[in-house]
């Protein structure tokens, strides 16, 4: 079988084939043990490596020598389907200022109707004692404001809709 | 000699609390901790000999109510009150009220830290002290006032809150225009942060560096035991600190002692404080005095042998600062990291969680001061300072060498932090060759653009050999814990079950 991976925008396409894995360019000899429910030893070409490893939405979250890497696994008869399915567009015109953190909502820097260009700030929001001000990523006019100070709000929340024209 | 006290309530929480414990064990006193109901198995909890609940999880009604605080204190018979730093730590009327209670308060005196607590009143002192300050005003009423200010000491500026430290209510302002929004925002972080709302502007410096310089006083002696370098600070919060500082000889580091001292003594200050400086070309200028044990204390500790806190408590109790010893030469270097609960990736935004793996670094040289266990739930309430990773090597280069092997070793699961960001670091040519200044984190956004090759390979490696392991072999799967279980039932479940 083989599995399309991807981590911070690089993608790789890797064969599970009996004595290991196959990559694009190269065979490698591999080998993987759980050790307890989240650490895993893995052999690759003899190389040892320690590493924790859970489930994620996507794929797996693994963490070896103090970094982490987000990994998104599909194998290749679930591309194909998805690709088949075709993928939504998401420029459809309407955009969505989200939340980047849980916080409480100090400043609503906007109304409906108003017009915004790349930059301006929209929302002030306070986390762990700091004020930090959401600026629009691209130009619009807001739509609606659906948060106001003294709210507080959970990460990913919809805080402000936009339409976009260039859609 | 009668003894001031015996029993020592530690009005904080996470790892300073446990630090203050960890003294108090050692110098014989009975430690007490308070807690908020969102710390009820906090480790500080944990490790003090008695335990006081004084609230709820918002710190205006726990750790940051002097009311409660005292309360707890007559109800567990403490003698003394050790504050930690931030939350009532540098309030002048909390170190009043404890003494009028009838309690010490673990601290230099209420006057001190009033003298140095107003950064406007302590610049202006500072001055008439001779202890070189950066050109700046008065703290100004109005933005008219504010611009005007601007216009006299040249952009940029920084507009900086009278009543405060660490980085709130602290902006850089490059023209005349953006004065007015500039000083709203500074005066509305102030207020929220220190119930004081007045600001004040400062020649903003290009490329300083932040060096600072660690006191030890006692009635009859103020002593200097060298100085951290603190420069690579984001949003004025640091990051990473170290001593000593590479680029301080034992000329400049007597010079910076000497007006350190002068600036101790100016406002009669006793027990254990930090003078922190801006340094540029070979200049010094008087930032402010932390009145106060610092995050960075490690680093001092691990250079010079003395255990701060429990200098601390030893002062309070009457014992002679280092028991009347002259400065120990320092050995060695030293470097902590602060590990937050802050994803470097998302431009430190707070991440909150609950710690599912922790596994901490140990080995020759290695220090973990830390607040956190597994299954601790890291909330919005309080700082998002985990733990401080501290090694000790023979020089600088080793030092570095061993930050890295324990920043490799460490594992927080369940929560971001800056663990990725430190150890990128670590390896930076600009840091290892000590090319620093305040500046450093905006000068070099791309640490963690390029993670290692290597280990990005491998990590595909391990996912597909877990994939595939996992459809062959479902018990894999089922040797997850629960809590694992749950975060893979898809989206639509989860939408139900709201």
């Amino acid at each position: 079988m083989r599995y399309r991976t991807e981590s911070g925008g690089e993608e790789r396409w890797i064969e599970r084939i009996p004595q290991g894995l196959r990559f694009e360019d190269r065979e490698v000899e591999a080998d993987l043990h759980w050790v307890s429910a989240e650490e895993v030893t893995v052999e690759l070409d003899g190389k040892k490596v320690r590493a924790f490893a859970r489930r994620s939405d996507t794929g797996w979250r693994i963490q070896i020598r103090g970094q982490t890497f987000d990994v998104g696994v599909e194998d290749e008869r679930a591309v194909a389907i998805r690709e088949l399915a075709g993928e939504a567009g998401s420029s459809s015109g309407s955009r969505e200022l989200r939340a980047p953190m849980p916080g409480l909502v100090i400043a609503v820097l906007v109304e409906p109707g108003q017009r915004v260009e790349p930059g301006d700030g929209l929302v002030i929001v306070e986390a762990m004692k700091m004020e930090n001000e959401l600026k629009a990523e691209g130009a619009g006019t807001v739509s609606a404001v659906s948060t106001k100070p003294g709210d507080t709000v959970d990460r990913d929340e919809v805080l402000i809709s936009f339409l976009v024209e260039d859609a | 000699m009668s003894e001031p006290f015996r029993k020592v309530l530690i009005a904080n929480r996470g790892e300073i609390a446990v630090r203050v414990i960890r003294a108090c064990r050692e110098e014989g006193l009975t430690s007490v901790a308070v807690y908020s109901e969102a710390d009820r198995r906090s480790p500080h909890v944990l490790h003090a000999d008695e335990a006081i609940e004084i609230g709820p999880a918002a710190a205006a009604e726990s750790y940051l109510d002097p009311d409660r605080l005292l309360e707890a204190a007559a109800r567990s018979g403490a003698g003394a009150i050790h504050p930690g730093y931030g939350f009532l730590a540098e309030s002048a009327a909390f170190a009043r009220s404890v003494e009028q209670a009838g309690l010490v308060f673990i601290g230099p005196s209420p006057e001190a830290i009033d003298a140095m607590g107003d950064k406007t009143r302590a610049r202006a002192r500072m001055q008439a002290a001779g202890v070189p300050v950066v050109p700046g005003s008065e703290p100004v009423a109005t933005a008219e006032d504010a611009t005007a200010a601007a216009h006299e000491i040249g952009f940029p500026v920084m507009i900086k809150a009278a009543a405060g430290g660490g980085g709130k209510g602290m902006h850089r302002v490059d023209n005349a225009a953006d004065v007015p929004s500039s000083f709203e925002r500074a005066s509305r972080e102030a207020a929220g942060a220190f119930g004081d709302g007045r600001v004040y502007l400062e020649r903003y410096l290009e490329n300083p560096r932040h060096i600072e310089i660690q006191i030890v006083a006692d009635a009859e002696r103020t002593i200097h035991l060298g100085e951290r370098e603190c420069s690579i600070q984001r949003r004025h919060q640091k990051l990473i600190e170290e001593a000593p500082s590479p680029v301080v000889d034992p000329t400049l580091r007597s010079r910076m002692g000497e007006v350190a001292i002068l600036a101790a003594k100016a406002v009669d200050y006793r027990g254990v404080g930090t003078v922190e400086f801006l340094v540029e070309a070979g200049e010094f200028y008087f930032l402010e005095m932390n009145t106060r044990i610092q995050v960075e204390h490690p680093v001092t500790e691990a250079i010079t042998g003395v255990d701060l806190v429990r200098e601390q408590l030893r002062i309070a109790r009457g014992i002679a600062a280092l028991d009347g010893a002259e400065a120990p030469s320092p050995r060695g270097h030293s470097i902590e990291c602060r590990i937050s609960a802050e994803d470097p990736t998302r431009g430190f935004l707070p991440s909150t969680g609950r710690v599912e793996g922790l596994e901490i670094p140990t080995g020759p040289g290695i220090r973990w001061d830390g607040g956190i266990r597994t299954g601790f739930e890291v909330g919005l309430h309080y700082d998002p300072l985990l733990g401080k990773l501290i090694v000790h090597a023979a020089d600088r280069d080793r030092a570095i060498d061993r930050m890295r092997t324990a920043l490799e070793e460490l594992r927080i699961d369940g929560v971001e932090t800056t663990q990725a960001y430190h150890l990128a670091v670590m390896s930076e040519p600009d840091f290892r060759a000590s090319e620093l200044s305040i500046r450093y984190v905006e000068e070099h956004p791309d640490l963690l653009r390029n993670p290692d090759p290597d280990l990005l390979e491998t990590s595909f490696a391990i996912a597909v050999l877990l994939e595939a392991g996992a459809q062959r072999s479902p018990s894999v799967r089922e040797s997850a814990s629960p809590d694992q279980r749950a975060r893979s039932v898809s989206a639509w479940v989860r939408e139900g079950q709201k």
